[in-house]
């Protein structure tokens, strides 16, 4: 039996953004996985088009998840819409941004209103 | 259902195409002298403000080569290759002068360009489309921030007069940039854009009237040289 999407979203949980760094899955930056048959599938945004850890971050999840037995082909799709905003973070991802001294506010509508 | 891109007419692939490129490139040229600046603002705070536009200008002319690349059926890259081919307006190719110009350049040059981004947020083209939102939603920031330095900077009538000559050629080059009268009108026709070259430039007008009241500056002190206008490169003449 192959790789199941719980499965990938696990392994994802364990990518940082290195900037901040907290799990790309907390900050909401993870868009969707597809699974079919042994191919993965991810979409993954950004907290800014600038972003000046997109390779790496992409690498990543590539490198991660091409270590698994049975997968196959990993693509990973940058999508842009709808825009990423400090909404889409984890209450475990606001927590661990306090931590580092960033207080994302409850309505803010980009990283800079954080 | 049929790819959009292949089932595109000749004439409005090759206007979308220039006018992405022309984007790309404008963009990708604002965030080189920006950053000319992000170690040279006249605050601390300055300075890191343009360390963040060179970013985001950087970083929308990344995603728009990757539509570029998108459009011509290229595998992408996700390499930037930073060669100046030629699209970019005469105001960008040399670095600005002072912080009163670059502040004229992002309310009048900046906004010109999100101007266009705008009219594509309801593309019918989802390449397009997709990448725009994201863009503007970035922009705000800008427009909010180069609109605060020029209502600072204009209280000071000396520093008003040396800021108007830059911002009538400013504005002459970005109302230009749109396109002639009529043009554009095939993106506007088939949605990829929600406005042509004319609707697009009266925009543009109501965006930056008050900036250019602020400078003492009509918007009717602004003549766009038409016989000049180069359609291949979408601009006027590069200054000498």
């Amino acid at each position: 039996m192959g790789m199941t999407a719980d499965q990938v979203w696990q392994v994802l949980q364990a990518v940082e953004d290195p900037e901040l760094p907290v799990s790309i899955v907390d900050l909401g930056l993870v868009r969707g996985v597809q699974v079919e048959g042994d191919d993965v599938t991810v979409e993954v945004t950004f907290t800014a088009m600038g972003c000046p850890c997109m390779e790496w971050i992409q690498e990543d999840i590539r490198a991660r998840l091409s270590r698994l037995p049975g997968v196959g082909r990993v693509e990973v799709r940058v999508v842009w819409d709808p825009p990423w905003t400090p909404m889409d973070m984890r209450p475990t991802a606001r927590e661990a941004l306090a931590r580092y001294g960033v207080v994302a506010r409850a309505r803010a509508r980009s990283r800079r209103d954080l | 259902m049929s790819d959009p891109w292949v089932s595109m007419e000749d004439d409005v692939r090759s206007t979308l195409q220039a006018l992405v490129h022309s984007l790309a490139e404008n963009k990708k040229l604002l965030g080189r002298r920006y950053s000319e600046w992000a170690v040279g603002g006249p605050t601390l705070e300055a300075a890191i403000a343009l360390s963040a536009m060179t970013q985001d200008e950087l970083g929308h002319s990344r995603v728009l080569y990757g539509l570029l690349e998108e459009l011509r059926g290229m595998p992408a890259t996700g390499d930037a290759d930073w060669t100046v081919e030629g699209w970019s307006l005469s105001v960008l190719t040399r670095p600005f002068e002072t912080w009163a110009h670059l502040v004229v350049v992002t309310v009048l040059l900046d906004s010109a360009l999100t101007t266009l981004v705008e009219a594509a947020t309801t593309s019918v083209f989802p390449p397009l489309q997709r990448r725009t939102r994201k863009m503007v939603e970035e922009e705000r920031y800008h427009d909010r921030y180069g609109f605060q330095w020029l209502e600072r900077l204009a209280r000071h009538p000396q520093v008003r007069r040396v800021m108007a000559e830059p911002a009538l050629q400013v504005c002459t080059e970005a109302m230009a940039w749109f396109g002639p009268p009529g043009d554009l009108a095939p993106l506007r026709a088939t949605g990829i854009l929600n406005a042509d070259a004319d609707e697009l430039r009266d925009r543009y007008c109501r965006r930056i009237r008050s900036a250019l009241e602020a400078l003492d500056l009509r918007l009717e002190a602004v003549v766009v040289p038409w016989d000049r206008w180069d359609p291949a490169w979408r601009r006027l003449p590069l200054d000498d």
